[in-house]
């Protein structure tokens, strides 16, 4: 068994200076669940744990004056899924957070440790997608900003440096009309994890004509990473999400997604549950969107 | 040698000394008396909690006062200064000859303390089994299986063990692999076993098929097929040895059969039988999956070669790779029956896949067979089972041995005759169904068999369900409901299989019963302490249960095949009554009445017109209270011949009905279960607590197995050895509302009237579900689990098939 | 190397040494001899583990103890008060929702956090906060009348 060094950061420039110094052999402890799973199933001998949990710099959730919300990368789960903030500003993360397996989970995972592990199941990673969210990295030359788009470069493989580490979330204001929506399919109805589809869509529904004026998709489950559907988006933009547009919609779909097929289902049959759940979860938004409204509303 | 454990006084050991409980006993007797009150406004209130007539009453268990406060002893919970730990080298081949094993590394770890392989047994030591000595407790020569244990390692630490067991080098020579029951037969295939390929080929006939299937207008026939499924006992199997201050070697070990251990024991360490002792732990769930050797050998043997106690706990993932599984099956059946709904015949193959070794693959065979057909008459049948050996994890029993795929098969086939006859479900299995005087396929004539009670306890739910789902507003789910029906023989198939109780009872009032059949979880030790109360007349606040100790009780047969309350709560009726008798006598003669003028009625000792509380009679016969031990032995007389099957496997048999409510996302192929009714026959119900508790328990089990749970394997590897893919239902998943029936109806044989329960609340279930599933979206699936996927293939096709026919009903202008 | 923590564990206060990826629930059972906190998976699936931590269920066996430091942890054996069986006990002993039992100080640890955050829980809440403990003897439905019983006493848990 090798030695393992512990650091229990005090402040985000130690735990930086503790990622350079490691030279890429350190891992950053956020909730510990899917490190603690690794260490378990003898997957992984870590040599340093950088725990980020006395970062207060890394926590909380605020909703700024103009309307776009700050999560800090160790916010948990549960207190996603609690927020009045985000409940009255991001309905979409709170049905996205309450299909994250269990409260003992929720209770200790967090949204940074959720994206950074970029696993293609995780349903963080595609809701930030379509919420076109920007990621804030702090590395050692100072804080940088990924968008949610280009976060994601191959499984399990994020645009983070080996000495950076994710800060916090940056979900933009949400324009008038806007209505979003999470999807999820799993055989059963909790704790699926390894076989799932997931589909968040947010979309700007214009009061007027009922077309989608700005889309945002991601989709989960589909492929090596955390899908930005930019086609699938493409198809629909000045659209009404009907007939033809869907037809669309399900092409493009379908060039953009590469599932894999595993133990419980085929890629084909996770192709088919791929546009199902996106057609449901966009009818979800779209009737969101009309039901929110915007300046015009009364 | 050290040990630190003392045995625990006068109560069954997992739940620790009486002194220890003292307390907390009374804390369960105030909440007995809670609930009694509660339930029964009528009985004078200074008598509750002091009854002997509770068989029927719907009471807390005992032992649950224990794990809800976390002390219940598992084995891996019960501290022992001193313990090694010990872990498995496996094998990473599936088939292979094993050319040489060095240990010279793992030797030389730190905290390493003894390392044991097969050469430190003595070749006519080495195998063990269930029916046959056939398994190695380690490998020597040639593995079967990938997971298979090859050495075993005493260490410190169990960390330290494991890290030795990586240290272990072992090298192979592969040797081509059977991976199916058909690679196994074909011409020319490598040679698992020494004596072949197959592990039991079985047949039963019964009158002319051919003329069965000349007469019928109808025949239904469908291939169905089955994945292996792991029991996911929650608690890996786990265990602790160590020698006693008397020389004893003791094994603690969470099991369904502490006799079984101890004469493997005995065998593999070359021990006289008088020096072995096997413990029952708390056993954390078993379900068929704790009958087998796992720990018990290995950790026995490494006592004897270090001196030190040893401890051992399976992982998940050993649990999944190295325990055995219910048997992958495939199913060819063909049922014909007249017009009028009279089956004529019935046609089946069984082809299992047994996995490395024999296990429990014979007594599923046999118990696949005799159970094929039932609960109908079939004048004309041919039964054809085969089991094979392949190179995966032995198959073994688990919960109904099997039957829950034959009920799949024929209830499925039966649902589809009646819609190919236009008969609802209900009536062609009342046509058909076993009634008293009938005769099974082996020729046993069966008494108070309450099948058709049961079904007309569904029926009229079933009606109303009915209407309701005509009135249900469209949601886009398409709705359906489901019925399947079972006939259980209760006990061994066809064997003796006895079992014995013991009661005794000290100065200060305690009773003690020695049952034969361990509680594995399912509450069967409430339960005969109810019976041997009620039959002795003892309240049942003094009667504990002494069971799962291979030394305090007889060897009365594992806690499997639903034979306990039925075998072992005959023997504790029968020994009741026979301290009754006992104790009379005693009390007659310190009184000199004679003894028929002294009666226990309800916890008192009646005399004359007097009456004395028990703990005075027990005073008062103190001299003699020592000598007083009831006995009692069940042995019903069963035969049935092995070749043939003709005769009386079972004393008794069980009977269902169920009822399943489905939801269908049709576009994807999902299916919500949203409700279950359940009418047994289980004869009189002993504790309705705890038999409610075994139907919802089935049913989710039933659920799982119909949808989602399958033991995924490729080229001689299990691939999902974890929860994470390997999906069991959630409180999610199941419905909350179970509705179990339990239908009056008395057996002649069984204490009380009763006849058992636990394992059969599974089998209809996915069948019902399925036919549910025709119900709702038309389709006949035949294969376990009825993925998502695999079902949307069955409504795609079937959308396909009736897509020509809708169009031409379109070009016929009728829009 | 090994790092100081302390912990409170059922009220009383304590220090150990730990590796940094010794896991809580070994250190419970190992060191404390807490063994009410079974173990099962080891991968935050079932649910056998869990524990409260500051009052809120978690998976010790996930959760490393150096992560642990400076919380209150409460485990299965802290749940029953002066001798008497808390109301989620006893409802678990009367309802019959513990069967073979490996499951059920989980069960009482998620449903009494629960209680204690929503003492009128609904028969969804009361589902939505058991969904993700495994269960293989009972069938959920016993588990799931026992929590509800306790809620609509609504006393403490
Ligand atoms: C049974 C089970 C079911 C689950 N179901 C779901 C589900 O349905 N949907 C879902 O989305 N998730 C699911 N998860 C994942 C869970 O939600 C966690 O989010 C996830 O395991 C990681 O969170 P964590 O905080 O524990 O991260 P950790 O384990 O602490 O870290 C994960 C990875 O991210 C790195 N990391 C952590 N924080 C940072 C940071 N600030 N900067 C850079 N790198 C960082 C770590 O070094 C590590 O590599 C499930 C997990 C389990 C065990
Ligand atoms: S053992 Fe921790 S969740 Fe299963
Ligand atoms: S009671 Fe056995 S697993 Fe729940």
């Amino acid at each position: 068994m090798t030695d393992c060094r512990f650091t229990r950061a005090a402040s985000l420039g130690e735990a930086v200076d503790c990622l350079q110094q490691a030279g890429g052999e350190a891992h950053l402890l956020a909730g510990g669940i899917a490190l603690g799973i690794l260490m378990n199933e003898k997957l992984l001998e870590p040599s340093w744990l950088i725990d980020l949990s006395r970062l207060e710099d890394l926590k909380g959730i605020r909703l700024n004056p103009d309307g776009s919300l700050r999560i800090g990368a160790m916010t948990t789960h549960r207190e996603i899924e609690r927020s009045a903030e985000i409940a009255g500003a991001y309905p979409m993360l709170i049905e996205m957070a309450r299909e994250i397996a269990c409260g003992r989970i929720k209770n200790r995972g967090t949204i940074g440790g959720n994206i950074c592990l970029a696993d293609p199941q995780g349903d963080p990673p595609v809701a930030m997608i379509a919420l076109r969210a920007t990621l804030r990295a702090v590395g050692p030359s100072g804080p940088r900003d990924i968008a949610a788009t280009a976060f994601f470069t191959d499984l399990y493989t994020t645009a983070l440096t080996k000495d950076e580490l994710l800060h916090e979330i940056q979900v933009p204001a949400q324009a008038d009309h806007t209505g979003a929506a999470f999807g999820k399919f799993s055989a059963r109805r909790a704790m699926d994890y390894s076989s799932t589809v997931s589909a968040a869509v947010r979309l700007v529904r214009d009061a007027v004509s009922g077309r989608i004026s700005d889309i945002g998709i991601g989709i989960g489950g589909a492929g090596l990473i955390p899908i930005w559907a930019q086609a699938t988006e493409a198809a629909l933009r000045d659209n009404r999400p009907d007939g033809d547009a869907l037809a669309a919609m399900r092409e493009a779909l379908m060039e953009e997604i590469e599932p894999i097929g595993d133990d419980l289902y085929s890629a084909d049959y996770k192709r088919h549950v791929a546009s199902v759940i996106l057609r449901r979860t966009l009818e979800r938004a779209y009737a969101r969107a009309a039901a929110v409204g915007g300046a015009d509303k009364p | 040698m050290t040990t630190i454990w003392k045995e625990p006084d006068g109560e069954k050991f997992a739940l620790g000394s009486i002194e220890e409980q003292a307390h907390w006993q009374k804390e369960y007797q105030r909440i007995l008396r809670a609930v009694r009150e509660e339930a029964d406004a009528t009985r004078p209130a200074e008598r509750i909690g002091r009854d002997s007539h509770t068989v029927g009453m719907a009471l807390p268990r005992n032992d649950a006062l224990y794990k809800v406060r976390g002390k219940a002893r598992y084995a891996a919970n019960i501290p022992m200064e001193g313990a090694l730990f010990c872990r498995f080298a496996r094998s990473t081949e599936a088939h292979a000859r094993i050319r040489g094993i060095d240990i010279s590394e793992a030797k030389a770890m730190p905290g390493v303390r003894a390392i044991l392989t097969a050469d430190d047994i003595p070749a006519d030591q080495l195998l063990i089994g269930t029916l046959t000595d056939d398994t190695p407790v380690l490998a020597k020569d040639h593995v079967r299986y990938s997971g298979e244990p090859i050495v075993a390692i005493a260490a410190e630490t169990e960390e330290a063990a494991e890290a030795a067991c990586l240290a272990v080098e072992i090298d192979y020579e592969p040797l081509p692999m059977i991976l199916t029951p058909e690679e196994a037969l074909a011409p020319g295939a490598v040679q698992l076993d020494p004596d072949g390929n197959v592990i039991g080929d079985l047949k039963l006939e019964n009158g002319d098929i051919e003329a069965g299937l000349r007469a019928a207008d109808v025949v239904v026939e469908g291939s169905f097929v089955t994945e292996p499924v792991d029991h996911c006992f929650l608690e890996p199997p786990s265990g602790l040895a160590f020698v006693d201050p008397d020389g004893v070697l003791t094994v603690m070990v969470c099991t369904q059969y502490p006799h079984y251990h101890h004469k493997q024991i005995a065998r593999v360490a070359g021990l006289p039988m008088e020096k072995v002792r096997v413990v029952q732990t708390v056993v954390g769930g078993a379900f068929g999956g704790k009958m087998d050797n796992t720990v018990e050998c290995a950790i026995a043997l490494l006592v004897l070669k270090t001196g030190r106690p040893v401890r051992m706990l399976y992982t998940r993932e050993e649990v999944f790779t190295a325990t055995t599984k219910r048997h992958a099956m495939k199913i060819r059946q063909k049922i014909g029956a007249t017009k009028d709904g009279r089956f004529t015949a019935l046609d089946v193959e069984y082809l299992a896949d047994g996995g490395a070794y024999r296990s429990y693959s014979l007594v599923v065979g046999g118990r696949c067979v005799i159970h094929t057909g039932m609960p109908y008459r079939f004048p004309n049948s041919r039964v054809h089972y085969v089991a094979t050996f392949t190179n995966y994890p032995p198959s073994g029993a688990m919960r109904s041995f099997g039957v829950v795929k034959v009920a799949f098969a024929l209830e499925s086939l039966i649902d589809e005759l009646a819609g190919r006859l236009g008969m609802s479900p209900f009536e062609i299995r009342r046509i058909n169904g076993l009634v008293d005087g009938d005769k099974t396929s082996t020729g046993q004539v069966i008494h108070d068999v309450g099948l058709l009670k049961t079904l007309e306890a569904i029926e009229p739910i079933y009606q109303e369900r009915r209407k309701a789902l005509a009135a249900q507003p469209d949601d886009g789910l398409k709705r359906g409901l489901g019925i399947a029906c079972l006939g259980y023989g209760i006990g061994y198939s066809g064997i003796r299989n006895p079992s014995t109780a013991r009661m005794r009872v000290t100065a200060d009032g305690v009773v003690t019963a020695c049952c034969g059949t361990p509680d594995i979880g399912t509450g069967s030790d409430m339960s005969l302490a109810q019976i041997a109360a009620q039959s002795s007349g003892v309240g049942l606040h003094r009667v504990r249960v002494v069971s799962g100790d291979s030394t305090k009780t007889d060897d009365s047969g594992p806690t499997s095949a639903s034979r306990t309350t039925y075998f072992s709560g005959n023997a504790a009726y029968i020994c009741g009554q026979d301290f009754k008798r006992q104790f009379e006598e005693a009390v007659a003669r310190a009184r000199g009445v004679t003894a028929a003028q002294v009666r226990i009625e309800d916890d008192r000792i009646v005399i004359g017109n007097e009456r004395l509380s028990f703990e005075d009679a027990c005073r008062l016969i103190s001299a003699e209270i020592e000598d007083i031990c009831g006995y009692g032995k069940f042995d019903p007389e069963i035969e049935a011949s092995i070749l043939t099957f003709k005769g009386n496997p079972y004393p008794t048999y069980v009977y269902a009905t169920h009822l399943v409510e489905v939801a269908v996302d049709a576009e994807l192929g999902r299916v919500d279960v949203l409700r279950c009714w359940a009418a047994h026959d289980a004869g009189t119900i002993v504790n309705p607590t705890g038999a409610e508790g075994q139907v919802d328990g089935g049913v989710a089990m039933g659920i799982g197995q119909a949808l989602w749970e399958k033991v995924e394997r490729r080229d001689g590897v299990i691939l999902n050895p974890h929860y994470r893919d390997y999906l069991m239902a959630g409180a999610k998943d199941v419905p909350l509302e179970i509705k179990s029936i339990f239908i009056q109806n008395h057996d002649r044989t069984g204490p009380f009237g009763a006849k058992g329960l636990a394992e059969v609340s599974l089998i209809p279930i996915p069948a019902a579900i399925a036919s549910a599933l025709h119900d709702a979206v038309g389709i006949r699936p035949k294969r376990l689990p009825m993925s998502t996927e695999y079902l949307l293939g069955l409504i795609n096709e079937r959308a396909r098939a009736a897509a020509p026919a809708a169009k031409a009903a379109a070009g016929d202008g009728h829009d | 190397m090994t790092i100081e923590i302390s912990l409170q564990v059922n009220g009383v206060s304590h220090k150990f040494a730990v590796s940094p990826t010794e896991t809580l629930v070994d250190l419970l059972r190992r060191r404390l001899g807490l063994t009410g906190t079974n173990k099962d998976c080891g991968m935050g699936i079932c649910g056998a583990c869990t524990v409260m931590l500051d009052g809120l269920p978690v998976s010790s066996c996930i959760l490393l103890a150096s992560q642990a430091d400076g919380a209150a942890v409460t485990t299965i054996e802290a749940i029953e008060r002066d001798g008497r069986l808390s109301p989620v006990q006893e409802a678990f002993l009367r309802h019959g929702a513990s069967q073979c039992g490996y499951c059920t100080p989980g069960f009482i640890i998620t449903a009494s956090a629960l209680l204690a955050e929503n003492p009128h829980p609904s028969r969804d809440e009361i589902v939505e906060a058991l969904k993700g403990n495994l269960c293989r003897c009972t069938g959920y439905k016993r588990i799931v009348e026992a929590v509800e019983s306790v809620a609509r006493q609504g006393g403490p848990t």
